[in-house]
């Protein structure tokens, strides 16, 4: 990984992210690093502790699950700008359910969670609302995504 | 009626809601108003605003898009946990919902208007972040779920899937978790039922990763689930029929077995159309199509319920009029103790099977003038009759394949003339917790309406054959394309 350009607006990047507090997009930016990544690095570990949220900006991101001890399975891939990776740093236990790696040199942002953890609540109610939006549209865009497949599978 | 008191308890008890304080359950409770769904239907759409959360107390919910179905676990997935929370994805930005969600089966829930929420969390930021930490953990257990029915969507079988999900953690469970066994419950019928008991008590227990496993294998289980539903409605209506107390007669038999089946179509997908097309009274000859059994529906006993005719008796004719009518059922086989326990009990009309072997001339003339004598009391008392004219069963496809004329014979025998249903159905020959079961109400037609002469048995063979026959199979096409 290495530093890169400025960071970009989160209120332009993350949709949703008006709703956020001022003072904490502030506090999330005043901490964020925007780094270019290359393929195959690995950004969360599955149940590692997840130290910070991550936002692509460009490139293509992976998830993996590890099941039945068969090694990782890519579960769903994404180019989608503003895409957050890392959610469960902000529920208990705060170790990652899934492991997520570049699947393209990409650039990404990351984003310190001391500043929530140790913010007001509405700042964690906030951003606990806009990470759920991204996590709905996810799950949202991994369904469309299986009709899509099935059609093909049907036409082939 | 509310009953707030209870309602507390309810929110209490959740595990799920573990996240959340004692305060907070209370004013999920004290703002709760009941939902009851029919099978079928809609709690909300994708796009509407969120206006509510809703806690499932019983049935099954599915979320997905529009187009309908059972739930497959990835595109559509079901919802049966007591308690989940239901429609979240709309109380987080752009605060409209992203699936429809649509009773699986009759439900009943807990809705919680989401000003309540608000109001709160504007008096209460502490509340705010421990409400929205919670659909944070429901939606990524949501992605989470849907990572592993990804996976799992692989094995064609769900028990295999369930073993795997089961040994993906293995590692973290422990040694005596029940969840080890359930593999093995699954694998026999007889203990499928021992099964989602287990699973459930997991799912309720306080273990966090054996709650959430049981979950995750109960979601991937629900087509298994609906099947065991639909096996013990198939078991209550036979039940129902051939352990009656003998003094109740075949017309209070016949209702009951109505209502038994009603209950049991709850569980499944169908569709009717042409119901505005039934006469405005019973007393008519109701044909049917006759599709083979899926053999899902076999009994312990080796009976297997024909599904198709019951449908038309309980969902159609039962549902319109409040009268259950009469069949024509043929006699059993000398080893078919169940289906002669069953059809002995309800008065049906019964004829002779082709087991009998060919009968002399004589013997049919007596058969025939028998059958005539009963058929005709049977309407001349106001009771619809329904007949298979085809005499056996068949696939959807190509059905029906020959109609015989015997029901027209009696029709035009009959004074005054009774009016002739044709009722066209479609998928009873698939597995019923998955098939879309289909049913067209055709045009009613009183023999005389279509030939110059009914007592003419030529022109009534060349209309059941040429004209009859083949717009039925138009009807039964349109019965199977209903989604």
């Amino acid at each position: 990984m290495s530093a890169a350009a400025p960071v970009p607006s989160l209120v332009e990047l993350v949709p949703g992210a008006q709703l956020l507090p001022t003072a904490l997009v502030r506090a999330l930016e005043s901490g964020a690093a925007v780094r270019d990544v290359a393929t195959g690095t690995v950004l969360l570990r599955q149940r590692a502790v997840v130290v910070d949220l991550v936002v692509l900006v460009t490139g293509r991101i992976a998830t993996l699950v590890d099941f039945t001890g068969t090694g990782d399975l890519v579960v769903e891939t994404t180019e989608q700008r503003g895409r957050i990776f890392g959610w469960s740093g902000l529920c208990e236990p705060g170790r990652a359910s899934a492991t997520v790696r570049t699947d393209a040199d990409s650039q990404v942002i990351t984003l310190p969670l001391d500043p929530v953890r140790h913010g007001p609540p509405q700042w964690t109610a906030a951003l606990c609302e806009v990470v759920a939006a991204g996590l709905a549209d996810r799950t949202l865009a991994l369904q469309q995504r299986w009709t899509g497949n099935a059609i093909a599978r049907d036409d082939a | 009626m509310r009953d707030t008191p209870a309602l507390r308890r309810w929110f209490a008890g959740l595990t799920l809601l573990d996240q959340l304080h004692d305060a907070d359950r209370d004013l999920l409770a004290e703002h709760a108003g009941w939902v009851h769904l029919g099978c079928r239907d809609r709690l909300y759409g994708a796009d509407e605003p969120g206006t509510a959360l809703w806690f499932l107390v019983d049935g099954e919910i599915i979320l997905g898009d529009r187009t309908g179905g059972v739930a497959d676990g990835v595109v559509r997935r079901s919802v049966t946990t007591p308690g989940y929370p239901v429609g979240w994805d709309g109380l987080v930005w752009p605060r409209r919902h992203r699936w429809d969600a649509v009773a699986g089966s009759p439900a009943r829930l807990l809705r919680v208007p989401r000003g309540v929420i608000d109001e709160r969390g504007g008096r209460d930021a502490a509340f705010a972040a421990r409400f929205y930490r919670f659909l944070l953990w429901l939606a990524g257990g949501q992605l989470r779920g849907q990572h592993t029915r990804l996976i799992t969507a692989r094995y064609d079988d769900q028990t295999d899937a369930v073993a795997a999900l089961v040994a993906s953690r293995a590692d973290e469970l422990r040694v005596t978790s029940a969840l080890h066994r359930i593999p093995a419950y699954l694998r026999s019928r007889p203990t499928i039922a021992d099964a989602f008991r287990a699973l459930e008590a997991i799912r309720d227990g306080e273990d966090a990763l054996e709650a959430q496993l049981a979950r995750e294998a109960l979601d991937i289980l629900a087509g298994a689930r609906r099947e065991l539903r639909v096996y013990l409605g198939l078991q209550r209506v036979y039940e129902t029929v051939a352990s009656a107390p003998p003094e109740v007669g075949p017309a209070e038999l016949r209702a009951r077995s109505c209502r038994a089946l009603i209950d049991l179509f709850a569980h499944t997908e169908h569709r009717i159309v042409g119901l505005d097309r039934l006469p405005p009274a019973t007393g008519n000859i109701v044909l049917s199509n006759h599709l083979d059994s899926h053999p899902s529906n076999r009994l312990p006993n080796g009976f297997s319920l024909i599904l198709d005719t019951h449908f038309v008796s309980s969902m159609i004719l039962y549902r319109t009029y409040g009268t259950a009518p009469v069949r024509v059922v043929r006699d059993s086989h000398w080893h078919e103790a169940g289906h002669a326990r069953y059809y002995a009990r309800l008065g049906y009309v019964m004829v002779p099977s082709a087991e009998a072997g060919a009968p002399t001339a004589a013997e049919r003339s007596a058969r025939y003038a028998r059958f005539l004598d009963q058929a005709s009391a049977v309407l001349g008392s106001g009771l619809d009759l329904v007949i298979c004219p085809e005499g056996r069963t068949g696939p959807t496809t190509g059905s029906p394949r020959q109609l015989r004329t015997g029901a027209f014979a009696l029709a035009a025998r009959l004074d005054p003339a009774p009016l002739i249903v044709p009722i066209a159905l479609a998928h009873f020959d698939e597995r019923l917790s998955r098939a879309v079961l289909g049913a067209v109400v055709a045009e009613p037609f009183r023999l005389s309406d279509v030939i110059a002469d009914p007592t003419d048995r030529d022109a009534v063979a060349a209309f059941v054959a040429e004209d009859l026959t083949p717009r039925y199979r138009g009807w039964v096409r349109e019965a199977a394309a209903l989604r």
